[in-house]
């Protein structure tokens, strides 16, 4: 557009625009630097003030905590673990499974299809699920927690849409100058889809980031617990204490509480501004009708 | 084409339902009750509400294993997720052979009891003395008998444990003395909220602070409420009236109670955003010294003392439960328990076995195992005195390690007077246990009504919420009735009936 065409109308609406952004933006902002202020807040100020931004004294007495005892780091490190390895079993399987449905000449494809459907409509529940893990002896291994989640049937369904969109010609000439199916797949059509997959590789390592009831439900051993678990019962304890014992433990304090969720999501947080890139573009194309 | 993938797709559905059913019977149990060298070895699943697991090599579960010639497999599972896990275990029959079950009125539970997945523990509860002396208070074991049966080793806690929790400081700011009668402790909260109790000039405090409570079916939508109702001489719950069973909300002392909290929201008393106001949020501001009175267990004057002396060091603390009301003095009871030790048949095989799991709990709340469960091990937790009373000297150590284990014993010492821990210590265990006398049970609790069961939550919700808008101003008694005319259309009614049928039955026996 011309400067010059510009009228007041367009100056508004922009100005609009930008503010309301900016009011979104800061709506969503202002949590995450609360939370990041208030874990390098003392104690003492965070009880007697009722609202603070900006702590007067800084400390580390919250992230003091969490170094000291050896469980934060380990389920730290479980997390990364499962996440990074269970990133890539989900990719690998989705893909396998993405790519032959995503061939029109594989015969029995549509009965395949229709299964995968069934399971998104209809879910076996926790108990089944459990009873198979246990006899698979899963449990109290890290890939109870990989295993059963490996392949995202929805997930799976727009990527085998986003494969049935390469053009069949591409696929044609690599068969005709010698390639077979699985170097088709991994020489060209996999690095056709890395927008999509980088994605999709983004919504599993955050469902792995997240993993917390499998976690309980598959593994006893408290030293193979991901952070989600140690998490979620800090801030459950600290929101209303669980204890109805006269000398419970006490309730660990609003900077502890604090200084654990910026420890454990921090992390996942900064993998996004790297993948932000291929985001709209994975899902947008992904999502169209092949 | 078409139909032939269609016959694939059945027959390739058929197989997998074949395998899912297959592989969902062979379920094995593991943990076996291996008795190698007289040694006692079992498993059990127990919640922790610290911010984690007691770690292996904790040294009280050592003495513990040292002291009773135990090898213990404990499952810790953090409470905040505790149901899910116990649901699953025992829907899949996955069990240790000591299972804690903390919803103790959970379906889900009430039907395993039922169809005899446990033991019976309560006829042999008398033949363990210390078990006998701390886990057969009648009315406890009447609170978590399922048709009569005891199943499980009930976890006692202080009966009467309510109470109010204010600061004395302000109290003598005032000149004030601590409240006998509703009136008078409707004058300490209006002095706390309006003549200036911390002295700063300024009109920044409220008399009272009040919280939401959403905690299911028991609960009356705010956390003081029972409280002050209790003192008004409204019963716990529920009560039987002329044979006839009749909820706490239908009463005269509710209403009475209710206006009473709505003077207090009326002349701004009372924090004006109660009903939104989290527990957490709650006790920040008693710490915050914004609010100088909540209602609440009489033990928060020792873990809520600290946190206020963290806050404000010149800030006093104390504590009253017995305010005379128009029905007396009272205080509404709790079920007397905390969850509760189960043994599952499956893993528990015979009747020696199962003597022996409790011989077990039984010796671990003996003398010196109370001792120990108050004070932790000496050097390492407490340091004895020259008068040979006992001081604990790492405070730190003891929350870590000493604290989350009092998950194991039957018993909390929550009415166990010591020396060396301090006047407010046994002030609030004195009073608590004073105030047995006059603690209000509520008469339903062992009853198991179908209706409670299914709708009991949803239920109650109506009538938390039309309590809110009565103290807020926006129902009228009228509109308040009105409400609790569609609590009794959809579904009280039955309740009432419920209660009323298996009150009459029990009392036949």
């Amino acid at each position: 557009m011309n400067q010059k065409n510009r009228s007041w109308g367009t100056h508004l609406f922009d100005g609009l625009n930008l503010a309301i952004l900016l009011v979104v933006s800061a709506v969503m902002i202002i949590p995450f630097i609360y939370i990041i202020l208030i874990s390098f807040a003392t104690e003492q100020e965070v009880l007697s003030k009722s609202f603070l931004i900006f702590p007067t004294k800084f400390s580390l007495e919250g992230y003091r905590y969490i170094f000291s005892t050896p469980i934060l780091l380990r389920s730290l490190a479980v997390t990364i673990g499962v996440t990074v390895i269970g990133t890539l079993v989900n990719l690998l399987l989705t893909v396998l499974m993405a790519y032959p449905l995503a061939r029109k000449d594989l015969y029995g494809r549509r009965p395949v299809m229709l299964m995968v459907i069934f399971t998104m409509l209809f879910n076996a529940g926790i108990v089944p699920t459990f009873l198979i893990v246990k006899e698979l002896h899963l449990t109290n291994t890290y890939w109870a927690l990989i295993i059963p989640s490996a392949i995202s049937a929805f997930n799976m369904i727009i990527i085998k849409n986003f494969f049935q969109q390469l053009p069949d010609g591409l696929e044609e000439s690599a068969k005709i100058d010698g390639c077979n199916d699985l170097g088709i797949l991994f020489r060209i059509v996999i690095p056709l889809s890395l927008p999509a997959l980088a994605t999709f590789s983004l919504f599993y390592a955050v469902t792995h980031w997240n993993t917390f009831l499998s976690a309980i439900l598959y593994i006893n051993d408290s030293k193979k617990w991901p952070i989600q678990v140690l998490l979620r019962q800090i801030v459950i304890l600290s929101e209303k204490g669980l204890s109805d014992m006269n000398e419970a433990p006490p309730p660990p304090s609003k900077i502890i509480n604090m200084a654990v969720i910026v420890f454990s999501t921090v992390p996942i947080l900064s993998i996004y501004p790297f993948l932000q890139k291929h985001f709209a573009k994975g899902v947008l194309l992904g999502s169209v009708k092949g | 084409m078409k139909q032939l993938s269609y016959k694939v797709f059945l027959m390739s559905l058929l197989t997998i339902l074949a395998v899912a059913s297959l592989s969902a019977c062979g379920s094995n149990q593991e943990g076996k009750g291996s008795q190698a060298g007289g040694k006692l070895s079992f498993t059990m699943m127990n919640q922790y509400s610290s911010t984690e697991p007691p770690k292996a090599d904790n040294p009280i579960i050592k003495k513990i294993e040292e002291y009773t010639n135990t090898k213990l497999n404990i499952t810790w599972v953090p409470a905040s997720a505790y149901n899910d896990k116990i649901n699953v275990s025992i829907a899949s029959n996955d069990l240790p052979q000591v299972l804690m079950i903390a919803d103790t009125k959970s379906s889900s539970i009430i039907n395993a009891e039922r169809s005899g997945m446990f033991w019976e523990i309560g006829p042999y509860l008398k033949d363990y003395p210390n078990l006998s002396k701390y886990n057969t208070n009648e009315q406890v074991l009447n609170n978590i008998s399922v048709d009569g049966k005891v199943y499980g080793l009930y976890r006692a806690r202080a009966l009467a444990r309510q109470g109010i929790t204010f600061r004395q400081d302000w109290l003598d700011n005032l000149g004030l003395q601590q409240p006998k009668t509703i009136d008078e402790l409707y004058n300490v909260i209006r002095a706390f909220a309006l003549d200036d109790p911390d002295k700063n000039g300024k009109d920044d405090t409220f008399g009272l602070v009040e919280a939401e409570d959403s905690g299911g079916a028991g609960s009356t939508g705010l956390l003081g409420f029972q409280t002050i109702a209790s003192f008004f001489g409204a019963p716990n719950q529920w009560d039987i009236q002329d044979g006839k069973a009749v909820p706490e909300f239908m009463t005269e002392e509710n209403m009475e109670a209710m206006k009473f909290y709505r003077k207090l929201y009326e002349e701004k008393l009372i924090n004006q955003d109660f009903a939104a106001t989290k527990i957490s949020k709650q006790q920040e501001q008693f710490f915050q010294g914004k609010a100088g009175m909540l209602f609440t267990t009489l033990d928060f004057v020792i873990t809520g003392g600290n946190e206020l002396k963290k806050a404000n060091p010149d800030a006093k603390i104390d504590i009253f439960s017995r305010i005379e009301g128009p029905k007396g003095e009272r205080v509404f009871a709790t079920t007397g328990y905390n969850g509760m030790f189960v043994f599952p048949k499956a893993t528990v095989k015979s009747e020696a076995e199962l003597k022996q799991l409790l011989g077990f709990f039984d010796k671990i709340v003996d003398d010196e195992m109370m001792y120990t469960w108050t004070w932790g091990i000496e050097g390492v937790h407490y340091t004895k005195g020259e008068d040979g009373e006992p001081t604990i000297s790492d405070q730190t150590a003891y929350a870590n390690e000493v604290s989350p284990l009092k998950q194991l014993p039957t018993y909390d010492g929550s009415l166990m007077i010591w020396k060396g821990k301090g006047e407010a210590d046994n002030k609030f265990r004195t009073m608590m246990k004073d105030n047995e006398a006059i603690a209000i049970s509520n008469p339903v609790e062992p009853l198991i009504s179908q209706t409670a069961v299914e709708k009991g939550t949803e239920l109650n919700k109506i009538i938390a919420d039309a309590r809110v808008k009565f103290i807020m101003g926006t129902l009228d008694e009228d509109g308040f009735n009105k409400e609790v005319k569609k609590w009794r259309s959809q579904g009280g009614d039955q309740m009432i009936q419920d209660y009323t049928e298996l009150y009459a039955k029990q009392a036949e026996k």
